[in-house]
């Protein structure tokens, strides 16, 4: 008897336990289950907000106003920076691509720089078309809004806000270049790269980068009869992995300047609330969110290894001296993009051969800038 | 003890995935959340699959969820027979896998962790500051990820275990 009560109150025992692990159980997985239902619910609402809000990475060019803050009217010189970087200087060595800053802050010869500045408008021309008739393999779209214009000097102005540490940066500088020189000329542009952490992709920079610290560097040797380039480059060590400085700090930077057009552009970008990653441009009447292309090789790569990582400056501006792949025109018809915007904000002046392609002024009615 | 424990743990594991049905449901579990993952990579960078975390943390990450996916189903399934309590499953194994996605990329393109900080009224220079911390802290994270899937493990096998105990127990009674 006494035995049996002891094993009745063993049994017992198990059973409070058995009950005791069950409820732990119900309440960890039902948690589970409710945060689990919320992150798939925010995750989906998310990624379709994303993908057809105005201005969502996937975006069409949509020319819809936004906030339309008064642009402003600026006098006085753009800032013009040293030829080269004290502590940042260039890097001869051969290194090996992914981790290679080979000929970083090298100016570029008389010879490279003529690919740029004296690029034919027939390649943006071809380009265009390509665009148009959908036969080009990357993505080129804008996401776009319409701003009021920023003017200096009584000319339009293209702002660029973006980093060295980029990628997406790293590879439409190369449109942006080609862009600009149709509406006048780079005295001097130098090789650069996104930093090892980013891919590592070969680009052009406005001017030498501080690319061993944290900072920002100013201006450019961008000269233009009809438009202005407002160029800030956050710069963090090229060594590591993307990085952007806080609002706050870059705000400190650009005021340290004291240069009324940088101050006013950088102040117009916060008032535009609308920063979703760099690069930031404005285009005249037009701000775009984000690069407006994916070129990083023939086609938009399925792996993590992109193509243009495994290319020299030599290599990028040889196909861009003579475009005949994918790539080339995959970035001019990048650059007409920027050039239509410029063109429209022009109201296609007739002095600007290129804005009289029929092709950019195609572009300008097919995406309705 | 924590020798012991291990065992009881391991023990558990085994006689799960002794069953070809939980072993497939780990497998679908693996390829899901590794797809889920690209997929947030994919749309954080205008379809570039941009990683800037090691590969072989995301194969973790994706394995240690698929497998916690595993158990999770096998714990309620043990649930079920024991009691007739209504069916919940544990879906804690799909939320790292998400957050880790959402994370491991470029932060210089912010669309879909932006997106969610934009739900809670956060402006876009708030959110910027959210991101880049994310950004610069997206290999510990991931780390960090990895560890709960293996806490949350280490539990459920843990539960598992004890509940076989007691099934065992219920049996010898009945049997008597």
């Amino acid at each position: 008897m006494v035995d049996e009560d002891k094993r009745a109150t063993r049994e017992h025992s198990a059973t409070q336990q058995l009950a005791g692990a069950l409820r732990t159980l119900r309440i960890v997985t039902t948690l589970s289950l409710v945060f689990g239902i919320m992150a798939m619910a925010l995750a989906l609402l998310a990624i379709n907000v994303a993908f057809h809000a105005p201005g969502g990475s996937s975006g069409n060019a949509t020319g819809n106003s936004t906030k339309m803050l008064a642009g402003f009217n600026v006098t006085g010189p753009l800032i013009q920076p040293n030829l080269s970087s004290q502590g940042n200087p260039v890097i001869t060595q051969n290194q090996t691509f992914g981790s290679r800053l080979t000929d970083i802050n090298a100016p570029l010869n008389a010879s490279e720089l003529a690919v740029i500045n004296n690029a034919q408008n027939a390649y943006f021309e071809k380009a265009g078309e390509m665009l148009l008739n959908g036969s080009i393999n990357n993505t080129v779209q804008a996401s776009v809004k319409n701003v009021n214009p920023i003017t200096v000097n009584g000319k339009l102005s293209v702002v660029y806000l973006g980093s060295i540490t980029c990628i997406f940066c790293g590879e439409n500088r190369w449109a942006m270049a080609l862009a600009l020189s149709r509406f006048g000329n780079f005295t001097y542009l130098f090789k650069g790269y996104s930093s090892l952490g980013d891919q590592d992709v070969p680009t052009l920079y406005w001017s030498p980068a501080t690319y061993s610290d944290a900072g920002f560097t100013f201006g450019s040797f961008y000269n233009s009869r009809y438009i202005n380039f407002i160029a800030m480059e956050n710069t963090e060590p090229i060594s590591q992995g993307f990085s952007l400085q806080p609002f706050a700090t870059m705000q400190q930077e650009v005021n340290a300047t004291d240069n009324k057009a940088y101050i006013d552009a950088f102040h117009y970008i916060l008032e535009l609330n609308n920063f979703q990653g760099t690069p930031y441009t404005i285009w005249g009447n037009y701000q775009v969110g984000g690069a407006d292309a994916v070129v990083f090789g023939n086609s938009t790569p399925q792996t993590n290894k992109l193509p243009l990582t495994y290319m020299t400056h030599n290599q990028v501006l040889a196909q861009l001296a003579a475009p005949r792949d994918q790539f080339s025109y995959s970035e001019y018809a990048a650059a007409d993009l920027y050039v239509a915007m410029i063109c429209k904000s022009m109201n296609n002046n007739a002095s600007v051969s290129a804005c009289q392609l029929p092709a950019i002024q195609k572009i300008e009615q097919a995406t309705g800038y | 003890m924590l020798k012991r424990q291990l065992k009881t743990r391991v023990t558990a594991l085994r006689e799960i995935f002794v069953s070809p049905l939980y072993v497939a449901i780990a497998a679908i579990g693996v390829i899901a959340y590794y797809y889920l993952f690209r997929y947030l990579i994919l749309s954080s960078n205008s379809g570039v699959f941009l990683l800037t975390v090691p590969i072989y943390l995301v194969y973790a990450l994706v394995v240690t969820s698929g497998v916690l996916l595993a158990t999770s189903i096998h714990n309620l399934k043990t649930h079920m027979q024991l009691s007739s309590a209504s069916v919940e499953e544990g879906l804690a194994s799909a939320i790292t896998p998400l957050i880790g996605g959402a994370i491991a990329s470029c932060g210089c393109q912010f669309s879909v962790l932006a997106s969610f900080l934009y739900l809670f009224g956060i402006g876009s220079v708030q959110a910027t500051s959210i991101v880049l911390l994310l950004n610069a802290y997206q290999l510990q994270l991931m780390v960090v990820f990895i560890i709960v899937n293996l806490l949350l493990l280490y539990y459920g096998l843990g539960k598992s275990s004890q509940m076989r105990t007691m099934k065992v127990l219920g049996k010898s009674r009945a049997r008597s």
